[in-house]
């Protein structure tokens, strides 16, 4: 009697897999799942590939825009353009510089606030994902595929319009960027607090550092100037790492001038990139530490801002 | 009961067959994919040349159904053709890239990649050589090490880490031979030759050993400023000026035994010891110095110059007897002069302060005082006068004089008291009476 009632439950198919998220089938490239009520596209990212902001990958490749419960979904598990190689041509990620907003309009380097938030809008709007520089510099060093329209924005300074103007902005609209700083300056009068950049760290925002490569030298002693020149990288970064409590892995050139020197020090002292203020876009095969950068100034109108956003590049790859 | 076992056994195995097979079938029903969705949209892609696309969907189909040997096939297919363009256009790239064709390599190790996204080859110089065409470059040979090759390029052993750091390699790990290096531009600043140290210290210390101090500093500074602080070149250095410094020690050349001592370092035994002995034989030459003027003027009879060079002498150094002997002839000839010239409270206070037992020296200091005493009476005296006049301001004036030369008087303090309360007593009275008109 009891192998008859073992039976009848084993054929009934009450014991056999949960429909949601369990993969129906399961190999190295994909795994295929059947989407459940409580499925979204993130929450199938973040487990079948580790990573929430992968999440574009499965939509596009299954051409969807959301998860309809019971039906299947494919997941590929490695990118499928890495490095954003196509046909056509290859994708290029603008990093967008700004180097101060004004509570007034202005017609300086600084950029109004509103205009700020118009452009952040137009971003937004428009399909452009900002990236955090962890997911840029997987796209650098390892072909990682990012979204189509992907886009960095960066701040090197310690003034304190960063956390009162540009943070609320960004994070009403979950966007992402990087604020580059000096921790000697931080604390210091009209500066930032090491209490806001944790605040704007734990939103979302990334910290590097900013700083000076190119120094006159302190001594007529080339190995002198070298131990004396090392210190310029290492301080700030003990700094930064025993305040802000996280690896300090990034890195712009104040000025946005750089030298050989200089790279070899960051690559010796564990930074990844390095971010110049030379005008361009990048692809993955750019030099991680001659990362270009469009500053986007005051006096900028929309098209101008658009015409910084160049995602895109066009070569014949057949 | 064997059979009815038998029976149940036989329903239940069949129930669970076939009801399985049902429920499996069913289940394939409702899970199966379309594998003509993913068919078509693999052909679809391969036929546009996304082969990397074509292939996941031809996995899919593969994987869905798998005796469909079409999937298999493309699979085999697409596979081998990926791997081959890949391989085709990295060779074509590499050519291209040696002939300076920059551009169709460029275009070259994209399509490999685009093929083959982890051929390293193809990304190494498309991320690496081909953004750093102006960067000069070193082939590694059989025996080089990074510090060989910092050394050849930049004269500087120190510069090897820059080398390893700047290719993204490991300094500590083996170089490979054959690997093609980026070499860092490096500013002048930054490559100035570092000096040979082991050879130069060996330098220093055979110059020390021949006491050619002279080289020994020049050497040990060249060291210093390579790498300040350096521990043996101070030590050689200090050995050096310490040498130096007892040489002209011997030599009685103190100022400059002192120059020397004072550039070795503090923590060096036996500094400041030599420091100090070196300045105590400069102080004894000024004392003997001074002892030949004071001397020359009380040869001269200018006794009031000896006595301040003396002073001078037993204000550094009280024991000096030959400047106590000299300060208690000049202090003895001024004070008889003196008196011989009437000022014999000058002269009692610098006699007081010679040796008693110098020449008559005491009997002086008597015939002094004893004149003081009678210069002491006369003031007294003349003092009386005036207060018998009325005058007591000047009868306390001459009392005053009377004290001075002998404190110990008799009458004169009490005389001054008394003319004081007087005095102050008469003006009191002064100020009551009625104004006259």
């Amino acid at each position: 009697m009891l192998l008859c009632l073992l039976a009848a439950v084993a054929c009934s198919g009450r014991f056999l897999p949960a429909a949601e998220t369990s993969p129906v089938a399961e190999t190295r490239h994909f795994v295929m799942v059947t989407g459940g009520a409580n499925d979204s596209l993130v929450s199938l990212a973040r487990t079948y590939l580790n990573d929430g902001d992968k999440a574009w990958q499965i939509a596009a490749f299954n051409n969807i825009e959301n998860i309809t419960p019971g039906r299947r979904v494919v997941i590929p598990l490695a990118p499928l353009n890495p490095g954003g190689i196509y046909n056509d041509g290859y994708q290029t990620v603008p990093v967008l510089y700004y180097a101060g907003l004004t509570g007034k309009p202005s017609k300086s380097d600084a950029v109004y606030v509103r205009d700020f938030e118009r452009q952040m809008q137009y971003l937004n709007e428009n399909g452009f994902t900002t990236v955090s520089l962890d997911q840029f510099y997987a796209f650098l060093s390892k072909g990682d595929q990012l979204p189509p329209l992907s886009v960095v924005i960066t701040f090197d300074t310690t003034r304190r319009w960063a956390y009162e103007m540009a943070f609320p902005i960004l994070k009403a609209r979950g966007m992402k960027a990087a604020l580059f700083i000096r921790p000697d300056d931080i604390g210091s009068q009209d500066r930032l607090t090491w209490a806001q950049l944790a605040e704007m760290a734990a939103g979302g925002m990334d910290i590097g550092l900013y700083g000076s490569p190119i120094k006159p030298p302190a001594r007529e002693n080339a190995t002198a100037y070298l131990q004396d020149y090392e210190k310029e990288f290492t301080a700030p970064k003990r700094s930064f790492e025993s305040k802000i409590k996280r690896s300090c892995r990034y890195f712009a050139f104040a000025g946005g001038t750089h030298h050989d020197l200089t790279v070899a020090m960051l690559k010796k002292h564990g930074y990844r990139t390095g971010f110049t203020r030379k005008r361009g876009v990048n692809p993955f095969f750019a030099d991680n530490f001659k990362i270009k950068r469009a500053t986007i100034f005051g006096r900028y109108n929309m098209e101008q801002f658009r015409q910084n956003l160049i995602t895109f590049r066009s070569a014949e790859l057949k | 009961m064997n059979k009815v076992r038998a029976f149940l056994l036989t329903a239940v195995l069949a129930i669970w067959v076939c009801g399985c097979a049902s429920t499996l079938q069913g289940l394939r029903g409702w899970v199966s994919p379309p594998v003509d969705e993913y068919r078509s949209k693999a052909i679809d892609l391969e036929s546009r040349g996304n082969l990397r696309q074509s292939l996941i969907n031809w996995r899919v189909v593969a994987e869905l159904d798998k005796e469909n040997t079409e999937a298999t096939e493309a699979i085999s297919r697409i596979e081998q053709h990926l791997i081959q363009t890949a391989r085709k256009h990295y060779r074509q790239g590499l050519r291209e890239y040696q002939a300076g064709d920059y551009m169709n390599a460029f275009r070259d190790f994209l399509i490999t990649l685009r093929h083959q996204p982890h051929h390293e080859k193809a990304r190494y110089y498309l991320k690496i050589r081909l953004q750093n065409r102006e960067q000069a470059t070193y082939l590694v040979q059989p025996g080089d090490s990074y510090i060989r090759i910092a050394t050849k390029i930049y004269h500087d052993p120190s510069k090897a880490y820059m080398i390893a750091y700047f290719n993204d390699l490991n300094p500590r790990k083996p170089l490979m031979i054959g690997t093609t290096l980026m070499l860092p531009a490096l500013a002048p600043n930054y490559i100035k030759p570092r000096a040979n140290i082991t050879a130069l210290l060996d330098e220093a210390k055979n110059a020390f050993e021949r006491k050619h101090f002279k080289r020994v500093y020049a050497i040990t500074q060249k060291i210093e400023e390579e790498i300040p602080g350096h521990a043996k070149a101070r030590q050689l250095a200090d050995a050096a000026h310490f040498q130096e410094g007892e040489r002209l020690l011997k030599k009685r050349h103190y100022l400059a035994a002192v120059e020397q001592f004072k550039q070795i370092s503090d923590a060096f035994k036996g500094r400041d010891r030599a420091i100090a002995q070196a300045r105590a034989q400069i102080n004894r030459l000024a004392v003997n110095e001074k002892l030949k003027e004071a001397q020359k003027h009380l040869r001269s009879s200018n006794w009031q110059s000896a006595i301040n060079v003396a002073e001078e002498i037993l204000a550094n150094d009280p024991d000096n007897t030959q400047a106590r002997m000299l300060y208690s002839n000049a202090g003895y000839n001024l004070g008889k002069q003196l008196i011989e010239r009437g000022k014999t409270a000058k002269a009692a206070d610098l006699l007081s302060r010679i040796d008693p037992a110098y020449e008559d020296t005491r009997e002086l200091l008597s015939l002094a005082r004893a004149r003081m005493r009678a210069e002491a009476e006369t003031f007294y005296r003349n003092g009386v006068k005036h207060f018998i006049n009325e005058d007591l301001e000047s009868a306390i004036e001459d009392w005053q004089q009377a004290l001075k030369l002998n404190p110990d008087h008799p009458k004169a303090r009490q005389d001054i008291d008394n003319a004081k309360r007087l005095l102050e007593k008469l003006r009191a009275l002064d100020s009551q009476s009625p104004q006259t008109p």
